[in-house]
């Protein structure tokens, strides 16, 4: 990679890395792997940086990676894998307990989700991709990503229920 | 649900950050790292290729250039890899000092392994065109592959270490080549996870494992074959899963005449002269 590409790739990380980060939690539900599926996708994207930015595919190229990169961990049930601590976390009640609780509910429901339908989500209303781009990042078809976001949907409103949006609200 | 309540709901799961493992300067140093591994897991095995090829025609042809230790006697054809067709999966050598499978870039159409193979459904889009070479020389499906390598190769080597040997990358076939001593397990776990990938599974005689132990043995050795004025220069790993081949400088002779006999179970060791490795 020349001068000016490097520096143009260190750009893109300065400005993206968070929300390849933060979109890979929601998407898997765990820290750790989400470090590791966005460090997997920064990697890749240096390597193919050249031939990226001739075709101006530089967003849509980390999103189909990231997306991919955690499509094992889609197979497995999300957060029912065991993530030993060295010590045993501590949940007396703080000033963040009703906050904490809430993240765990939802966290909880999107853990319900199949993986695509949870990409979509994320895609979709995180990320503000069009349906086409998520279906591009997905690897499927713009009618496809409308059933997964659709039914999504469906299944976050009856697993949480409208309660929690309008306590949420209050809130 | 509108919009922004799914918004606020995802912004509820994310929670509260934990600080961020990247630096910059870090990312663009495993970049650049990763990039040169990759260009020497490639050219090394280019060079072995290219030896391949034409050490059978300057020697003339001549099948006793290697022998096989072990007791095992491989079929001739194993052993070349020249423009025919082998009957038996070929292999590419790839210098791996720490006995790690690493993936051959070689492969070319006479490469086809054959005998039996699955194949995953997959293949029946694979397109042997995408092999055309890209502005940059390489190999238009190279990224393709690669990524699909990375996918597949960590997860089989730690489901199957007992029977994974070894994959490499068949861009001319554009697919990739796993190589694992037979198992059905191995197969119905390919063909289910992969499906929609073009991944071609085939036999070999052992397990990564097997050969990384074999391997370890050759180098625990060394001051042995020292002592009989062998000089072990090199341990190469066959990602076949067919043999062991081991370069030696000194007495060549008689390390093949002695090499069977040390080793006479087990992984087979290919012995070789060993080419002096030249640094540009």
């Amino acid at each position: 990679m020349h001068g000016d590409d490097e520096q143009q790739f260190t750009n893109w990380v300065d400005a993206r890395a968070s929300a390849l980060r933060r979109t890979a939690f929601l998407i898997c539900g765990d820290w750790h792997a989400a470090d590791d599926a966005a460090q997997a996708t920064l990697t890749k994207l240096y390597l193919a940086w050249p031939r990226l930015t001739r075709r101006d595919d530089i967003d849509g190229y980390a999103w189909r990676v990231l997306t991919r990169s955690l499509t094992d961990e889609w197979r497995r049930p999300w957060r029912r894998r065991e993530h030993p601590v060295e010590l045993v976390p501590d949940r007396a009640a703080d000033d963040h307990t009703g906050q904490v609780d809430q993240q765990r509910l939802v966290l909880d429901a999107l853990a319900g989700l199949p993986g695509r339908q949870r990409a979509a989500l994320v895609l979709r209303f995180w990320q503000d991709l069009s349906v086409e781009e998520t279906a591009a990042a997905l690897g499927c078809s713009p009618g496809a990503v409308k059933s997964h976001t659709f039914r999504g949907l469906q299944a976050l409103r009856v697993r949480l229920g409208d309660g929690f949006l309008i306590e949420q609200k209050g809130a | 649900m509108e919009e922004r309540d799914v918004r606020r709901l995802l912004s509820t799961a994310l929670g509260t950050e934990p600080p961020s493992p990247f630096d910059t300067a870090g990312v663009v140093t495993r970049g650049r790292r990763t990039r040169s591994r990759r260009r020497l897991a490639a050219s090394s095995g280019a060079v072995l290729a290219v030896v391949a090829v034409t050490l059978p025609l300057v020697v003339g042809l001549q099948p006793s250039a290697t022998t096989v230790a072990g007791g095992r006697e491989s079929a001739p054809a194993m052993r070349s890899a020249g423009p025919t067709v082998s009957p038996s999966p070929s292999r590419t050598a790839v210098p791996s000092p720490g006995g790690a499978v690493v993936p051959s870039t070689t492969t070319t159409p006479s490469d086809m392994p054959t005998g039996r193979v699955v194949l995953t459904a997959g293949c029946a889009t694979a397109d042997p065109s995408a092999a055309a070479d890209d502005e940059h020389g390489l190999p238009a499906n190279q990224p393709k592959l690669m990524d699909l390598y990375d996918r597949v190769e960590p997860v089989v080597k730690r489901r199957f270490p007992q029977v994974y040997a070894g994959g490499r990358l068949a861009n001319p076939r554009d697919r990739i080549e796993l190589f694992r001593k037979p198992s059905g397990a191995f197969d119905e776990y390919v063909l289910r996870e992969f499906a929609r990938d073009c991944v071609a599974v085939f036999d070999a005689r052992y397990s990564a494992k097997e050969v990384k132990a074999r391997a370890d043995q050759i180098m625990a050795d060394r001051p042995y074959w020292a002592a009989r004025g062998i000089t072990v220069a090199q341990v190469s790993f066959d990602n076949t899963g067919q043999v062991l081949p081991v370069g030696v400088k000194g007495d060549v002779a008689r390390a093949r005449a002695e090499f069977p006999d040390r080793y006479r179970t087990g992984v087979p060791i290919e012995v070789s002269e060993a080419a002096e490795i030249k640094f540009r």
